[in-house]
C-alpha cells in the first residue's frame, strides 16, 4: 500500500488533554466525595513472618473502621488478568491470610474522618507475630533446598500447583536442533548478563476512591491502565454482579506498566468502604509506592554460534528472574522474554529455558518493555562481542541476521505470533550510521587521555499490541462508541487509557480522518466508565495506537457508513456516489455528490435533519481484535564520554531512529523516544533498588531522596539528540501506524554499554554501569596490562 | 502529623527571647528546605516553629571594614548573583551553583545549611576554606567561633538551645579571593554530594604562602584537612608535591560507605577533586607549573 496524504494524521494540533497544562485535570487523588473517610494502610516491617493475630479493637474504639486478613474474602487471585485464566497463577488475597512475604506488604488498614485520625488509629493495631524467617534476597539463596518456603502451593487457573525450591514457574522452548546448530558453528561466544531491579517512579502514586452504592454495588476511581479488568476483578473478589461494579476512567499521572494489574491498594479501599458503608479514599505515599512494585530483574546466560561469515547457527538462552513476594505475571514474562530474544535475530536453532523464583522482595511487574530492555542488553552486547571476534562491522552483522519483513515475530511470547509486514531496520541502521558518523569510529586502543569517547549501536523493538491471527494466551481487543451530535461534532467514548503519550490525541485524529470532522470537533472525554464503554483490555504492550486506534477506526468507519446512508436519502442518490470531505472554511465535514462539490450539505445539517425527522442517532458501538502484532523497531546510536579518573559516563550525543509506520502524533512520538532515552539512561547508568540482606528493606528506606533518576541535565543537549523516522507503512495498522512506547527504551542500555566498550575497551555485563564499577574495571585492566607487559618482559630477559 | 505553634517575630531580640523561653521545644525555620522534610520524617519534634524570614537584620551580603558579612538568611541564589561573592569569592558562588536546583536555591539559606550540620552541607565547605567566623547570640551571651570548630557530629553543632547564628564573616584577604570548589554527585542536580572539595590558595614566589582545604561527605562533619594544609605550607609547588598531597588528603578523610558511594570511592575521589582544584588555582597563580 502506498503512503497517502492525510488531513489529520501526522499533523500537529492543540493537545486534547488541555486540563493537564492548565492544572485542572482530575486524577484519582483529586476525587472527593461528601462524607468520605480517609484510609491508611499498615505495612509489614518484616520481610517474611507469620501473622498470628491482629487485634484492632483499640483502633476501633477511636472511631476508626479497620480491616485485617479476616475481613477480606478468601478469594485467591492474580491482580493482572490480561492472560487467559488457565495461564494465570493465583497466589494472593486482598490482605495476606497467613504470613507476609515482603517488607511493605499491606497487612491491615484503617479508615477515619481525617487522615491524621486514621494514622493515630493505625498505631493502636496490635499484631502478634509468629515465626520470622531470614529474608531471601538473592535468587541463588532462594532456590537452595534448605531455604524457607515462601509459598507451599498456589493455583494455576483452577489447578493446584505445589511450589518447590521457591520456583514460581518455568518456561522452556525449543526450536530446531540446538546441538546440530552449535555443531555447524565456527565461532561460539557465551557470557552471563545481569540487569537490576529499578523502580517505576511514576509521578502519581497509586490512589483509589470507592463509593458503596445503595443497590449493593460500588463506584471506584482508581489509578489504572485498564478499567474493565479492575471491574471484573473487584466483582469476582467481592462477589458483586459485574453490572454493579462501576470503575471510572480517570487520567493517569504516569504508570510505566505499574497499573496493568489492579493496584494492591484498590481492593483494600473497596473492602474498607464496604465495611464502613461510606465512601473511602486511599492515597499511597511515595514510601508505600516504592515498596509496592518494581521492574523485573533478569539474569541471562547467553550462548550463540555463528559461521565465520557472520551467519548465525544457534542460540541457547538461559534466564532467571527473581520476582519478589508475589507472582504478578512471571509466566507471561518468561514467554515474552523468549519472544523478544527469538525475534531479534535469525538464530535458526533455539533453546530457551526460563525460571522465575520467589524472593522476599517487592513484587515485580511490567515496566517499559516487559523484559525487552533486559534481554536486549544481553543479545545486543553479545552481538557486538561476536562482531569483534569475527572482525565484522557490528552494523553489517546485524544487517545479515535481523528478523524482518516476511519473517515471523513473537509479539507476546511463543503463542502470539504474526508475520512482519513492515520493517525499517535496514534503513534505520544505514541512515542512522550516516547521521552518527559511524565511519569515523575508532577502536578503543586508539583512544587516549582522561576523557574518552566511544560510539555504540544497538537495535531493538517492541510489539504493537498482543493480537494475532489465532487467540493466544493473552486477551487483546479494544472498543469504542462513536456518536455524531446534532451540530456535526463528534463524541468518542472509549475505555482506552492514555499514559501521557498522546493515545487520546491519536484517537481524535483517527476519528477526524475517517469522518473528515475538524479535529477540534472530536471530543474524547473523561466522564466515561466501565458502564458507558465497551471492553478495552489495557493500554499496555505498546498497543494504544495499533489496537486501540485500530478499534476506533473500525467503529468510525461504521459511523461513516450510517452517515452516508442517511445522506443518500437526502440527496436521493446512492451512498457510493457521495463524497465525504472536510471543509476547513466552514469548520465542518461536508457531503456532496461526487464531482459536484458545490452541492454540499454539512454534517451538522445532515445530523440535524436526522434528529428532527426522528431517523435516530448516527452512532455505533463495537470492539475489534487486531489480527497481527507488528513490531515497531528502534535503533540507538549513542556516544558516551567516559571520565577515566572518576568513572563517570556522560552522554554527549545520540541518534535515535524509530519505525512506527505512519506516525500519528509526530511531536508526541519524538517526545516518547526522548523520554524513554532518559529513563533508559537511568536504567543503564544510575538506578537500582538495593536491598539490605539482613533486614530485607530497601537501602533507600523507601525515600526517593536516595533513589535518583536522571534529570534533563543528564541528557545530551537538545541539538545533539537526533530523532528520525523510518519510511514505512504498516498495512494492518490504522492508517499504516504501529506503536512506539516500549520500543523506544528497549536498546538504550545495550547501546550505552556498547559505546562504553568502544570508549575504554571494557565490557560491562551488569547494569547499572556506575562510576565505581567503571573505575574498578579500569584499575583492573591497568593492572592486567602491567602484568602482561611484565610477563612479556620476563620472556625477553 | 503533630500540631505546631507558629510564631513570626519581627526582631532578632524577640527571637532570642522566645528561644530563651522555649529552648529545645523551639525550632527556627527560614527556607524550610530541610525543616519541612524533617517534620514529615518526624525527626523534628519541637513544638514551636519560629519563622525568622521577616527579620531584616539577618539578611544581606555586604562589606564591613576589612571583612565580608553574610546574613544567615542569605539564600543560596543570592550568593550566585551578589556582586561581592560572584566577583571576588568565587569559591562560594561555585558551591552555590552546584547546590540542589534553582527552586531550592531560592529558599534555602546559608544559616540553615550550617545549622543542619549535614556532613554533605555544600555551603559549609567553601566557608571552611574562607576560614569563616560564626557570630552567635543568645539573651545571655554573644560569642564568635571559627566555622571549623562549629560542627560536632552529623546534625550536631556547638549551638546551645537558646542560641542562634546572627552572622557569618570572613576576611577580604588574597587567599580568600583565590578559591575553587568541586562537587561529585550521583547526578548533576538535586543530588546529595558523594564528595566535595574546596581549596583556597595563596602563592608567593612559587611557594605556598597560605592554603586551606575543606571536604564534604567524607567525614562525620564538613572538615578542614589541616594535616594536608600544614604539609603543603611554605613548600615550593611541583608535581611531586601535589602527588604527595593527594595521598595526604586520602589519608586524612574519614569517609563511610553508604547508598551513594563506597568508602573506597570517596577516599579516591577526594584526592582527585583536591588535585583538580589545586591545579586550577596553582595554574592561574604560576605559569611554569606543568601537568
Amino acid at each position: 500500500m502506498e503512503k497517502q496524504q492525510y488531513e489529520f494524521i501526522g499533523k500537529q494540533f492543540d493537545i486534547k488533554n488541555i486540563g493537564k497544562v492548565t492544572g485542572k485535570e482530575l486524577y484519582s487523588s483529586d476525587i472527593n466525595i461528601p462524607g468520605q473517610l480517609y484510609a491508611v494502610v499498615l505495612c509489614s516491617p518484616y520481610p517474611h513472618a507469620e501473622i498470628k493475630k491482629i487485634d484492632y479493637t483499640e483502633a476501633e474504639k477511636m472511631g476508626a473502621i479497620c480491616i485485617g486478613p479476616d475481613d477480606v474474602p478468601d478469594y485467591l487471585y492474580n491482580e493482572r488478568i490480561v492472560s487467559i485464566p488457565e495461564k494465570t497463577y493465583r497466589d494472593r488475597t486482598v490482605l495476606p491470610k497467613d504470613k507476609v512475604r515482603h517488607i511493605g506488604e499491606a497487612i491491615a488498614a484503617c479508615a477515619a474522618e481525617t487522615e491524621e485520625e486514621a494514622f493515630a488509629a493505625l498505631k493502636k493495631i496490635k499484631i502478634e507475630w509468629g515465626k520470622k524467617w531470614k529474608p531471601l534476597i538473592d535468587l541463588d539463596e532462594a532456590i537452595k533446598d534448605d531455604a524457607p518456603s515462601i509459598y507451599d502451593c498456589v493455583y494455576l487457573g483452577e489447578e493446584k500447583v505445589d511450589i518447590k525450591n521457591n520456583i514460581a514457574c518455568e518456561r522452556n522452548i525449543d526450536v530446531g536442533d540446538i546441538d546440530k546448530g552449535f555443531k555447524e558453528a565456527e565461532v561460539v561466544v557465551e557470557r552471563t548478563f545481569n540487569t537490576q531491579r529499578i523502580y517505576h517512579m511514576q509521578l502519581e502514586t497509586k490512589s483509589a476512591v470507592c463509593v458503596p452504592e445503595a443497590d449493593g454495588g460500588i463506584t471506584v476511581w482508581t489509578t489504572s491502565q485498564g478499567i474493565h479488568n479492575v471491574r471484573i476483578l473487584l466483582g469476582n473478589i467481592f462477589n458483586i454482579p459485574l453490572n454493579k461494579v462501576n470503575v471510572k476512567r480517570i487520567t493517569l499521572g504516569g504508570s510505566f506498566g505499574s497499573s496493568i494489574q489492579m493496584n494492591s491498594i484498590t481492593p483494600i479501599c473497596v473492602a474498607l468502604a464496604l465495611k464502613a458503608k461510606r465512601p473511602v479514599k486511599l492515597v499511597s505515599t511515595r514510601e508505600d509506592d516504592i515498596y509496592d512494585h518494581s521492574k523485573y530483574p533478569l539474569k541471562t546466560i547467553l550462548k550463540i554460534g555463528a559461521k565465520k561469515d557472520g551467519t548465525l547457527t544457534a542460540a541457547h538462552c538461559r534466564v532467571w528472574v527473581e520476582i519478589g513476594g508475589h507472582n504478578i505475571q512471571a509466566y507471561p514474562y518468561l514467554g515474552c522474554v523468549a519472544g523478544w530474544f527469538a525475534s531479534l535475530y535469525k538464530w535458526k536453532n533455539i533453546k530457551y529455558e526460563g525460571t522465575a523464583v520467589y524472593t522476599n522482595k517487592v513484587p515485580t511487574c511490567a515496566m517499559q518493555g516487559y523484559g525487552n530492555p533486559q534481554i536486549n542488553f544481553a543479545v545486543e552486547s553479545l552481538m557486538d562481542i561476536l562482531a569483534e571476534k569475527l572482525d565484522i562491522d557490528p552494523i553489517e552483522l546485524r544487517l545479515k541476521n535481523y528478523v524482518g519483513k516476511g519473517d515471523e515475530f513473537w509479539g507476546q511470547g511463543p503463542t502470539v505470533r504474526s508475520i512482519i509486514r513492515s520493517c525499517g531496520v535496514e534503513e534505520m541502521l544505514i541512515e542512522g550510521a550516516k547521521l552518527a558518523e559511524w565511519e569515523k569510529r575508532t577502536p578503543p586502543s586508539k583512544k587516549k587521555g582522561e576523557l574518552r569517547r566511544g560510539i555504540g549501536v544497538a537495535r531493538g523493538f517492541h510489539t504493537s499490541g498482543t493480537g494475532g491471527p489465532n487467540p493466544g494466551e493473552v486477551i487483546d481487543y479494544s472498543g469504542a462508541t462513536i456518536k455524531i451530535n446534532e451540530d456535526g461534532s463528534v463524541d468518542v467514548l472509549t475505555a482506552l487509557m492514555d499514559h501521557g503519550g498522546g493515545t487520546w490525541d491519536a484517537v481524535a485524529k483517527v476519528v477526524a480522518e475517517v469522518l473528515k470532522v475538524p479535529y477540534e470537533k472530536v471530543g474524547i472525554y473523561n466522564e466515561v466508565d466501565t458502564r458507558t464503554t465497551v471492553f478495552d483490555v489495557n493500554t499496555h504492550a505498546t498497543r494504544g495506537v495499533y489496537c486501540g486506534c485500530g478499534a476506533v477506526k473500525f467503529v468510525a468507519e461504521k459511523v461513516k457508513e450510517m452517515l452516508l446512508n442517511y445522506a443518500a436519502t437526502l440527496f436521493k442518490d446512492l451512498p457510493e456516489n457521495l463524497k465525504l470531505a472536510c471543509n476547513k472554511k466552514l469548520g465542518q465535514a461536508v457531503i456532496y455528490p461526487r464531482e459536484i462539490p458545490e452541492n454540499y450539505m454539512t454534517l451538522g445539517e445532515i445530523a440535524e435533519h436526522a434528529h428532527i425527522t426522528s431517523w435516530g442517532a448516527i452512532a455505533y458501538t463495537s470492539t475489534l481484535r487486531q489480527k497481527n502484532c507488528p513490531p515497531c523497531f528502534i535503533t540507538h546510536f549513542v556516544e558516551v564520554e567516559v571520565n577515566t579518573k572518576t568513572g563517570e559516563v556522560k552522554v554527549p550525543r545520540a541518534v535515535i531512529m524509530g519505525d512506527s509506520g505512519t506516525i500519528i502524533n509526530p511531536d508526541l512520538w519524538e517526545g516518547q523516544i526522548i523520554g524513554a532515552f532518559s529513563r533508559g539512561l537511568g536504567f543503564s547508568l544510575l538506578e537500582e533498588t538495593k536491598y539490605d540482606l539482613n533486614s530485607g528493606g530497601l537501602e533507600c528506606n523507601g525515600l526517593i531522596t536516595d533513589y535518583k533518576i536522571p534529570t534533563t541535565v543528564e541528557m545530551p543537549k537538545v541539538d545533539n539528540i537526533i530523532v528520525r523516522s523510518a519510511h514505512t507503512y504498516e498495512p494492518t495498522g490504522p492508517f499504516g501506524a504501529k506503536g512506539i512506547g516500549e520500543a523506544a527504551l528497549s536498546s538504550v542500555g545495550s547501546a550505552v554499554a556498547n559505546a562504553i566498550y568502544n570508549a575504554i575497551g571494557i565490557r560491562f555485563y551488569d547494569l547499572p554501569i556506575t562510576p565505581e564499577k567503571v573505575l574498578k574495571a579500569l584499575k583492573r585492566k591497568e593492572e592486567e596490562e602491567k602484568e602482561s607487559r611484565r610477563r612479556v618482559g620476563d620472556k625477553v630477559d | 502529623m503533630s500540631l505546631f505553634k507558629y510564631i513570626s517575630p519581627k526582631t532578632k531580640d524577640e527571637v532570642l527571647e522566645i528561644l530563651q523561653k522555649e529552648k529545645s521545644n523551639a525550632c527556627i525555620v527560614a527556607g524550610c528546605s530541610n525543616v519541612l522534610p524533617n517534620i514529615r520524617d518526624k525527626e523534628i519534634k519541637a513544638k514551636v516553629l519560629i519563622d525568622i524570614t521577616n527579620i531584616e537584620q539577618l539578611k544581606g551580603i555586604y562589606q564591613k571594614e576589612d571583612k565580608i558579612f553574610l546574613g544567615p538568611l542569605t539564600t543560596i541564589n543570592e550568593l550566585i548573583y551578589s556582586d561581592i561573592t560572584s566577583k571576588e569569592y568565587k569559591v562560594l558562588t561555585q558551591a552555590a551553583q552546584e547546590f540542589a536546583d534553582p527552586l531550592v536555591r531560592n529558599t534555602a539559606t546559608i544559616g540553615g545549611n550550617l545549622v543542619t550540620a549535614s556532613p554533605a552541607a555544600d555551603i559549609a565547605i567553601p566557608l571552611l576554606t574562607l576560614d569563616a567566623l560564626i557570630k552567635i547570640e543568645s539573651t545571655r551571651d554573644k560569642r564568635e567561633v571559627k566555622l571549623k570548630d562549629f560542627f560536632v557530629g552529623p546534625g550536631e553543632t556547638i549551638l546551645q538551645d537558646d542560641e542562634m547564628i546572627v552572622g557569618i564573616e570572613f576576611e577580604q584577604s588574597d587567599v580568600n579571593k583565590n578559591g575553587y570548589f568541586i562537587k561529585i554527585g550521583q547526578r548533576k542536580a538535586m543530588a546529595i554530594s558523594i564528595a566535595t572539595v574546596a581549596v583556597n590558595l595563596e602563592v608567593r614566589q612559587n611557594k605556598i604562602n597560605q592554603i586551606r582545604i575543606a571536604a564534604g561527605s567524607v567525614a562525620p562533619t564538613p572538615v578542614r584537612l589541616t594535616g594536608a594544609e600544614s604539609f603543603l605550607k611554605n613548600k615550593e609547588i611541583n608535581d611531586k608535591l601535589v602527588e604527595e598531597a593527594i595521598d595526604r588528603v586520602r589519608e586524612e578523610v574519614k569517609p563511610i560507605s553508604d547508598i551513594r558511594a563506597s568508602e573506597e570511592y570517596r577516599r579516591y575521589i577526594s584526592g582527585l577533586l583536591f588535585k583538580r582544584a589545586f591545579k586550577k588555582l596553582a595554574d592561574s597563580s604560576i605559569h611554569q607549573f606543568t601537568n
